[in-house]
């Protein structure tokens, strides 16, 4: 936020609001930080159990995608540490302009459904919720509600290739 | 599109997460931000006090240089919001692509003495090192220290 604000400021000097804003961020500064590494702490274990989840309602998905649980372990960590630099930031702007459009291009290049992405991103929330604080989660939500209501704007494919859905299973 | 060493960080940290050392240094320059933040704010506030001070001063110094107007005082004090911009961002690049080869430029296209400039900003130095309090004058020195060394050695090197 402040990256973009130093930069991006119109008028002479910062506006009260601009200022404002600032404040307001750097008050939560500390709370982003021990955020922050309760994200670094718990990511592998939580793309762990969303990809156990997923396997079981999409049994078929492994026939289409050879790798694609596997492939989709490493994209959803590194989605998790971006929205992680984005909590800290205190803006998902950049993240957007850096990943998020990218990230979409390859989800739509892959022929996942929305229904299939929908449900990936919900358990990925849920995790996330569970895995941390609720000081952590609240700090880290509108980025994860930001990604996943981004994400799941994409097109249903000519050709799912996603196979069988069976309803996802509840957290253990 | 001019980055600052913040953005720098950022866009370096693509698909990985910000690194210890990387952390460290946007947490230290947050500690800074509160004091950047009255600067901007006293040089706000102050920007009409000081032209006027600046003008008048300029005039009692260097009665026989006429290029010592009011429009100067003015334009010398507003190319602190530049200053401001750049201590607040913590990059002082902010202020060498934004002003300082602006100014070199200019001073060199109207054949105007680099050193009758550093002059005035001396003057304009002098009134704000009075008027801002100390915290906030040491968050200002280093881009002070910029704009002296650019009117020194590399305008007058540029100019020639």
């Amino acid at each position: 936020m402040l990256a973009r604000l130093t930069l991006e400021y119109r008028t002479p000097y910062p506006t009260s609001d601009d200022r404002q804003q600032i404040e307001n961020y750097l008050a939560t500064v500390r709370a982003r930080r021990n955020a922050f590494e309760e994200i670094r702490r718990v990511v592998v274990a939580v793309i762990d159990r969303l990809i156990e989840r997923m396997r079981q309602a999409y049994p078929e998905f492994a026939r289409y995608h050879g790798h694609g649980f596997e492939k989709g372990h490493r994209d959803l960590v590194l989605l998790t540490q971006m929205a992680a630099n984005a909590m800290f930031l205190g803006e998902y702007q950049t993240l957007d302009e850096m990943f998020t459009e990218w990230y979409r291009t390859i989800i739509k290049a892959s022929h996942l459904s929305p229904t299939f992405v929908r449900d990936a991103l919900a358990v990925w929330r849920e995790e996330l919720q569970a895995a941390l604080s609720d000081e952590a989660y609240a700090l880290l939500r509108p980025v994860a509600d930001h990604l996943a209501e981004y994400l799941t704007r994409i097109p249903v494919p000519p050709k799912d290739e996603t196979g069988k859905r069976l309803p996802v299973p509840p957290r253990r | 599109m001019i980055n600052t060493w913040l953005t720098e960080i950022i866009h370096t940290a693509n698909e990985r997460l910000f690194n210890d050392e990387e952390l460290a240094r946007m947490l230290s320059y947050y500690s800074s931000v509160p004091t950047r933040l009255k600067l901007v704010e006293e040089l706000e506030r102050q920007e009409p006090s000081l032209t006027r001070a600046l003008h008048k001063e300029l005039q009692r110094r260097y009665p026989q240089r006429t290029l010592y107007t009011r429009r100067l005082a003015q334009d010398l004090v507003e190319s602190l919001r530049y200053v401001a911009r750049a201590v607040l961002a913590d990059d002082l690049r902010l202020l060498r692509y934004r002003w300082i080869d602006h100014m070199r430029a200019a001073l060199a296209a109207c054949d105007v003495d680099p050193q009758w400039i550093a002059d005035a900003y001396a003057v304009l130095r002098e009134l704000l090192q009075r008027q801002l309090t100390r915290s906030v004058w040491e968050v200002l020195d280093p881009a002070w220290s910029e704009l002296d060394d650019s009117l020194t050695r590399g305008l007058v090197a540029a100019t020639r």
